[in-house]
Formats: structure tokens, C-alpha cells, sequence
């Protein structure tokens, strides 16, 4: 085949696939929307004291009607009553509600009582294509309120449109519990061991972080210098360096005197 | 770290990228202390800690901000591309 046929035919497939990508998502949001219509319908009947028993019998008659059709089940109606009336009241969870797919809804609303976190957790599936495990287990870890915790001085070291950018891409505490490290462990220990398992290590680091190197030189006047493990954040098109310490925080040397000053200003 | 990222940003860094950023990753940190030392860095840094167990969670719920600081960053950092 010739390259201006292949070329040809590969724009055509293309463009069938974004159709079908587009075409599920206006699937799921329909089914959310139905999915919404008959938790408001049950919800409103549980209002007027319909009793429990009316969704056990509309289970029936639903998979009845509609053999092979899934999602019908007493548990599955009584969840979208359940989502339908802890969003509705939610202004600004109401226009995320068919964003993201059943079962991951499913997911949040169990695991997640704080609106603020739902709201998180469905820009993030919807941002980064989460899958329902990832979700899980992020939700888990504890993902929003890393994020929320973090202590960057970005507010006011970065121009605007980066550090809103930036606001979300450290995590207050990191989960290397995948190193199968001992607890006693040196610095270099700790870095060989990430760079080993480099993807776990890029995965916990969050979103849009990419590897480039460890032991990293620099030269500065003859005299070499290395980075511990240098990262490359690609939203926000920077480099990252990271600097492990095996022990507590404390200010380095060179800062040891102005934050001392520092600190003796504002006491 | 102000030493590596000046270095970065003069040697390192490619015409189309931004200023450089670095994390410190301890053990452990008091966040008093981070603060005030945050404070007196011109440069972009973040001072985080790691675990290298799943334990239970550090209690969060105390440290968290108000409601609409929360909402101010969720916003602003979804609907900024």
C-alpha cells in the first residue's frame, strides 16, 4: 500500500474511533440520567411511605420486562435512590453526574461521605482516566487529603497561571510501600530502590510526572554535583528535583540563618 | 535545593520550559517548622514526607482547611488545563 493510502486509511479510522468514544459517552451519560430519574422516582415514593417492599417488586418486573438488560437488581435501584438523594441537594456535584461511569459512582459514594472529596474524586476519574481499581485504591491512600496538605511556599514562588497548576501536584506524605524496604535503610538505599520500581514510584508521585534521571550531574565550576532523582512534570512543563532524606526535615545549613531570623521576627 | 534548581533553571533547562521546582522528601517533618522554613525560599519547593508501610493514616481530619479554601483549590486546579 501506498503512504498516501495508508495515510488515508488511518485518518479514517480515526475518525470512526473518536465516534465511537464519543458516542459511549453519550450512552453513559444517558444511562446516568436514567439511572438519576429512577433514584428520584424511588426516593420521592420512600418520602411519601411507599414502604422498602415496592423497590423489591419493581426489581422484579424491571428484569422481567427487560430480560439480559443488567443494573435492575433491588441493590443497584436502592443506590441510585441513595445517589440521587445525597447529590441532588449538591450544586456543585449535580453537573459532574454524568461524567464519570456507574460503577465508579458506585465506588465514590460508598467510600466517600465528604461532598468535597466526591467532587474530587470524580474530576480526577474523569481528569486522568482512572480506573475503577486506581480509584479504589486512591480513595484508599487517602489521595485528597495528601493533596490538600501539602506544604509548598508555590503561592509565593510561582507566577499565577503555574501555580494553580501547581497546587495539586505534591502530596503531602508519599506511600512507598511497594519497595519492600527495611525500615533501616540509607538515602541511596531508598533512591536505587524507587528507581527500580520506577513505574509504581511515578504512579504514587501523582499525575503527569515523567523520569529522568537519578544521581543526576550537574557541573559548576569543575566540581560535580548530583540529584538525587530528577523528574519532569509535564503539565507543568518543569523540571523536579528531588532531594531524599532518610531522616527529619530540618533546614539546611545555608538557610540555617535566615530562618532563624526568621523566625525570631515572628515570634 | 536552591543550589540544584538555580543550576537546573542556568544549564539544564530547555528554552520552552518553566522555572524548575523541588520536592524534599523526609521521613518525617514537623509543620511548623516546614512552614517557617518555606518562608524564607525565593525559590519553588515542597517538603513532603514517605511511609514505606500502608499503616493507618495520619489523622487528617483535624488538619484539613476550610471548606472553601478546599473548594478554591479543587476549582482552580480542574478547570485550569
Amino acid at each position: 500500500m501506498e503512504l498516501i493510502q495508508y495515510n488515508f486509511i488511518a485518518e479514517i479510522k480515526q475518525k470512526i474511533r473518536n465516534a465511537q468514544y464519543e458516542a459511549l459517552k453519550v450512552v453513559n451519560n444517558q444511562l446516568i440520567q436514567l439511572y438519576w430519574e429512577i433514584g428520584k422516582s424511588i426516593a420521592e415514593k420512600q418520602n411519601e411511605n411507599w414502604g422498602k417492599g415496592i423497590v423489591t417488586t419493581l426489581s422484579k418486573e424491571l428484569q422481567l420486562e427487560f430480560p439480559g438488560i443488567t443494573g435492575f437488581s433491588t441493590t443497584n435501584l436502592w443506590l441510585m435512590a441513595q445517589f440521587y438523594s445525597e447529590y441532588q441537594t449538591v450544586e456543585f456535584l449535580r453537573p459532574l453526574v454524568g461524567e464519570i461511569s456507574w460503577t465508579k459512582h458506585i465506588v465514590i459514594l460508598n467510600k466517600c461521605k465528604n461532598n468535597q472529596e466526591r467532587q474530587f474524586y470524580i474530576n480526577a476519574v474523569k481528569k486522568f482516566g482512572w480506573t475503577k481499581n486506581i480509584l479504589i485504591h486512591q480513595i484508599e491512600n487517602k489521595t485528597f487529603e495528601k493533596y490538600l496538605l501539602n506544604q509548598t511556599n508555590f503561592e509565593n514562588t510561582l507566577p499565577n497561571d503555574l501555580k494553580n497548576q501547581a497546587i495539586l501536584a505534591i502530596k503531602d506524605e508519599y506511600t512507598f510501600d511497594f519497595l519492600k524496604l527495611a525500615d533501616e535503610h540509607s538515602e541511596r538505599e531508598l533512591e536505587n530502590a524507587l528507581t527500580q520500581n520506577i513505574r509504581n514510584f511515578l504512579m504514587e508521585m501523582g499525575h503527569q510526572f515523567t523520569f529522568v534521571g537519578n544521581q543526576f550531574k550537574v557541573e559548576v565550576e569543575n566540581q560535580e554535583y548530583f540529584i538525587d532523582l530528577l523528574l519532569y512534570h509535564r503539565q507543568i512543563q518543569c523540571l523536579v528535583a528531588i532531594e531524599l532524606k532518610i531522616g527529619e526535615f530540618y533546614p539546611n545549613i545555608k538557610e540555617k540563618w535566615s530562618f532563624i531570623w526568621l523566625y525570631l521576627t515572628i515570634k | 535545593m536552591e543550589f540544584y534548581l538555580a543550576v537546573l533553571n542556568d544549564k539544564i533547562k530547555l528554552p520552552n520550559e518553566k522555572d524548575s521546582i523541588g520536592i524534599i522528601i523526609c521521613k518525617e517533618k514537623n509543620r511548623t517548622i516546614v512552614e517557617y522554613s518555606l518562608k524564607t525560599s525565593q525559590m519553588p519547593i515542597g517538603v513532603t514526607t514517605y511511609t514505606l508501610t500502608n499503616k493507618l493514616p495520619k489523622d487528617y481530619e483535624k488538619l484539613l482547611p476550610s471548606s472553601e479554601e478546599i473548594s478554591d483549590k479543587i476549582n482552580k486546579y480542574f478547570n485550569k488545563q
